[in-house]
């Protein structure tokens, strides 16, 4: 059996954490719209994948200060206004990842396992990586926790919320690190480039199936594991790669909720 | 003669004490456009009242600048005789645009909640907090469909959950744009009578088009295109009206009962 694999365990371990992590932020990516700017997060984040070749540090340990940076400062450039917010993420997504780039092409010998930082491998995840991964998916269920009633003002209405008193521009930074965290735990599962798959495709299909944003979380977290688990299965199966299973699972489930589901009126 | 200073020196500070907010020589310009020029107001405890004027005078703008959302050129606003940054949180605020999703999963009692979010920032929603939304969204008769998803309601349903939202922050003032716009006859009525009543407890602006509906609830009125025409009072004078609108004043005359225009 597959599961007598340490590594298959691991990876089993791996997809459910990192489910928690994006089941519930991914709800909040899809209800705000901030789709585009998660995108930039997740790739500019291989600039610290880059640095961590480059240093000789464990790259997802670069990878967590330096995709909180990108995404304060995308957080600040649209208060600042001084770009459009999109020209802004656009510059940051392709300097993100071709800092990385140069990095990894300064570093001296060959870069091992590159390609699954770009495109996931979730057996490689180690014991290690899973403490990482736990430590993360408990700060930010304790955050959401703490802050649910001002994020949901926050993402519905924030002049009204600005308005009233709530630190509407802090709680958004706020956001965007749990964003930057949660990219963290997909980038081992899915990669870099797939992780906007994983944070938008359990959260719209959740969406479909109710209008509190309570059950979609849950129901998020439900589908990402599925999703997951499922893809993992298929890619040992057939021998497949992991993370692109993992995505066209999610898409194929996608379309079939979107398409029989009677919320079909929701655009998300 | 020293008592009557006294006297007039205490009724000015009891002024100043109720003077909810003032602007003092307040401009606006987007770029190269002005927007509000040397406006000058004074809103005391209940106030009702009604700014009328031309589309693009200025009737957002200038909330916006009460609510610190817009940054005044020059000029000075307080706002309870402070920062509106600092006190805008004990204003009631009911936009005209509103900007919020349809889709949002968010129920009418969620979003009317959000209006309890400064009495209970960081900790949980009290039983006090519920009960203050759910007598709010009483006051505007949508507590029967308090659990439908907010896109679900027709636009003039949303308007009355939005103004539910600004009743439950229990406001010290509420600033109304364009309220009634969408909301069917019937309820506006009842509606502009909810208004009369808050008056008892608040300072009420309220921008409106529906100048026969301001005339009768409001206690103060002005008209404003980029100036403020402003008497303190519920009277405008007619070249007031024809300065701000500029076009004859009779064609604007017909719609307003006459106890608006003073006679001259
Ligand atoms: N954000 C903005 N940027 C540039 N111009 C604006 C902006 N908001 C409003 N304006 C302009 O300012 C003027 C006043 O607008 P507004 O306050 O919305 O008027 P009203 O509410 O009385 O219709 C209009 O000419 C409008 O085009
Ligand atoms: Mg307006």
């Amino acid at each position: 059996m597959a599961l007598e694999y340490g590594f298959m365990v691991n990876a089993l371990a791996a997809s459910i954490l990192a489910a928690i992590a994006c089941g519930i932020i991914g709800v909040y990516v899809v209800v705000k719209r901030i789709v585009f700017i998660s995108g930039g997060i997740s790739h500019a984040s291989f600039g610290g994948i880059g640095l961590g070749y480059f240093l000789g540090i464990e790259p997802v340990l670069c990878v967590i200060p330096f995709g909180i940076a990108s995404a304060l400062v995308i957080g600040e450039v649209r208060r600042r206004t001084l770009l459009s917010e999109d020209t802004a993420i656009g510059v940051i997504w392709a300097m993100g990842m071709a800092l990385g780039i140069m990095l990894i092409a300064l570093t001296p010998g060959y870069a091992p396992d590159l390609l699954s930082y770009l495109f996931g491998n979730i057996l490689m995840v180690s014991r290690s990586t899973l403490w990482v991964m736990l430590a993360l998916d408990m700060i930010i269920v304790t955050v959401v926790w703490l802050l649910y009633k001002e994020f949901l003002a926050i993402t519905f209405d924030e002049e009204f919320a600005t308005v009233i008193g709530i630190p509407t521009h802090k709680l958004y930074l706020v956001l965007l690190c749990l964003i930057a965290l949660t990219v963290v735990m997909l980038i081992r599962v899915v990669g870099v480039i797939l992780v906007i798959a994983l944070l938008t495709i359990p959260a719209a299909a959740s969406r479909r199936l109710t209008n509190d944003l309570r059950k979609m979380m849950g129901l998020s977290i439900l589908f990402a594991a599925l999703f997951s688990t499922t893809g993992l299965y298929l890619s040992y199966l057939f021998d497949l790669p992991s993370g692109s299973t993992i995505v066209l699972v999610s898409g194929v489930v996608f379309l079939l909720v979107s398409l029989t589901s009677p919320g079909h009126s929701f655009k998300y | 003669m020293t008592q009557n200073i006294k006297i007039r020196e205490i009724q000015e500070m009891q002024a100043i004490v109720k003077e909810v907010i003032s602007l003092r020589n307040v401009s606006v310009h987007y770029g190269d456009l002005p927007v509000l020029e040397n406006v000058s107001l004074s809103i005391y405890m209940h106030d009702f009242l009604g700014i009328i004027g031309p589309n693009g005078g200025g009737k957002t703008t200038l909330l916006k600048v009460i609510l610190g959302l817009v940054k005044p050129d020059s000029g000075k606003v307080s706002v309870f005789g402070g920062d509106p940054l600092q006190n805008r949180r004990y204003i009631g605020y009911v936009p005209q645009h509103r900007l919020f999703d349809p889709n949002f999963p968010i129920s009418v009692r969620d979003v009317v909640l959000t209006g309890r979010a400064r009495h209970a920032l960081f900790r949980r929603y009290t039983n006090h907090d519920k009960k203050t939304a759910r007598s709010a969204l009483e006051m505007v008769g949508m507590l029967p469909l308090e659990d439908r998803q907010i896109g679900r309601l027709s636009g003039g349903q949303q308007q009355r959950v939005f103004i539910a939202r600004a009743l439950a922050a229990e406001p010290g003032v509420l600033l109304l744009d364009e309220p009634a716009a969408g909301i069917d006859t019937c309820v506006q009525a009842e509606f502009y009578e909810l208004l009369g009543r808050l008056k008892q407890k608040m300072a009420i602006v309220m921008v409106s088009h529906d100048i026969t509906a301001v005339s009768v609830y409001v206690s103060k009125i002005a008209c404003l295109n980029q100036k403020l025409f402003y008497h303190d009072s519920k009277e405008l004078l007619a070249e007031d009206l024809e300065a701000a609108y500029q076009c004859p004043v009779d064609v604007i005359a017909h719609g307003i009962p006459h106890r608006v225009l003073r006679e001259h």
